[in-house]
């Protein structure tokens, strides 16, 4: 047996303090004095530092981005369309179970754009007109359509310049 | 106490920035995503293990971190919590991948990672392979063995702060710390061929 051998076995489970020599611990005095068990201390070292480099390695931070998709804004709101702002208003009205201020219920803006220009383009398949959504206009119209929606759900229309066109969106309160 | 580097920046969020975040501040919502956006990263590419997937985790995180700001009472320090929140949304997203593949492919099959063998010649001689290899040895290792090597040896985070953040005794710290280093300083001899005369 050689002299190194019990020393490998401290090795694998060595503070990298000591695998570097320092101290005056058994394992640190024999790698001062023994060259190889050295320079496999040393590649040990050499190797956590580059999985260490490797771990930090980070991209760019797009915090824009990330704000964006949180529905945070860091430019001021512009001003929205009578009917835009009730709709906000609907989305007030649902519960927040986390207390969420308000970063979901702006969220909630993009969403429901989403849902209403999905909406008009299934409605509109059969017309070549480019669908168009004019809130500020359809709030001059009369009431519109009563909504019941089910336990648990929520509702918001959203009225366009086209009469016939009407949209209804239920999501859950939750 | 504070953690040495990634989490040393998430460190800096203080209770003042936190609650002014809250409060819908712009600027410090910015410093917050900042700040906390390296700690997490790094979280998320040792629970993770792949690089793209750890940006997407990243970014969940840090949407929900916003989202959830309110859900930060301040009795733990904001590292715990965002260590906390990362975890549960890397659980969260496992979760969903593994529904997705269990309807595409076989169950119970695991993507393999890709290592040299240990009598490769070749091994040793690139140093970037040789990243690629320590990252796969060490992306190996059981994720808590990972956590807490990061923690403990990379970023030289004491026992009982990792015991905090990972919510686990301090005696587990130091038994995944060890055999983390057993494993993984082990499979790296293993792929040096050069040392394997010097060292058996």
């Amino acid at each position: 047996m050689s002299a190194c051998t019990p020393f490998r076995e401290l090795i694998l489970e060595a503070d990298p303090a000591e695998l570097r020599g320092e101290g005056n611990g058994a394992l640190a005095r024999h790698l001062r004095a023994c060259a190889p068990c050295a320079r496999v201390a040393a590649l040990l070292l050499e190797e956590t530092a580059r999985l260490d480099a490797l771990l930090e390695e980070a991209p760019h931070v797009d915090v824009a981005g990330i704000l964006a998709r949180a529905g945070v804004s860091s430019a001021p709101p512009a001003p929205a369309p009578e009917a835009a702002r009730s709709a906000t208003a609907a989305a007030r009205s649902v519960p927040d179970a986390v207390g969420t201020r308000f970063p979901r219920r702006r969220l909630w803006i993009p969403m429901a754009a989403a849902a209403a220009l999905a909406a008009i383009l299934l409605l509109r398949v059969p017309s070549v007109r480019p669908p168009r959504a004019s809130v500020a206009a359809a709030a001059e119209r009369p009431a519109p359509p009563l909504v019941e929606p089910a336990a648990g759900q929520n509702a918001a229309i959203l009225r366009t310049d086209d009469p016939e066109i009407t949209v209804i969106w239920l999501f859950p309160t939750g | 106490m504070s953690l040495r580097k990634g989490p040393a920046h998430a460190d800096e969020i203080g209770p003042d920035l936190v609650r002014n975040a809250r409060d819908g501040d712009p600027e410090a919502l910015r410093e917050l995503v900042e700040r906390a956006y390296p700690t997490v990263r790094r979280w998320a590419l040792v629970r993770t293990g792949d690089p793209a997937e750890a940006d997407d985790l990243t970014q969940d995180v840090m949407v929900h971190v916003i989202q959830r700001l309110d859900g930060f009472s301040g009795s733990s320090r904001f590292t715990t919590w965002l260590y906390t929140v990362t975890r549960n949304a890397a659980i969260d997203r496992l979760r969903r991948s593994n529904r997705r593949e269990s309807r595409l492919a076989e169950p119970g099959a695991h993507p393999v990672v890709a290592t040299s063998a240990p009598d490769d010649p070749s091994a040793g001689a690139d140093r970037h392979h040789i990243g690629d290899v320590v990252r796969a040895f060490f992306n190996e290792l059981p994720h808590r063995q990972r956590e807490v090597f990061d923690l403990a040896e990379l970023q030289g985070v004491p026992a009982a702060e990792i015991a905090e953040i990972l919510g686990i005794e301090a005696v587990s710290v130091r038994a995944h710390l060890f055999k983390a280093r057993r494993t993984l300083r082990a499979r790296i001899l293993e792929s040096h061929p050069e040392l394997a005369e010097e060292w058996t």
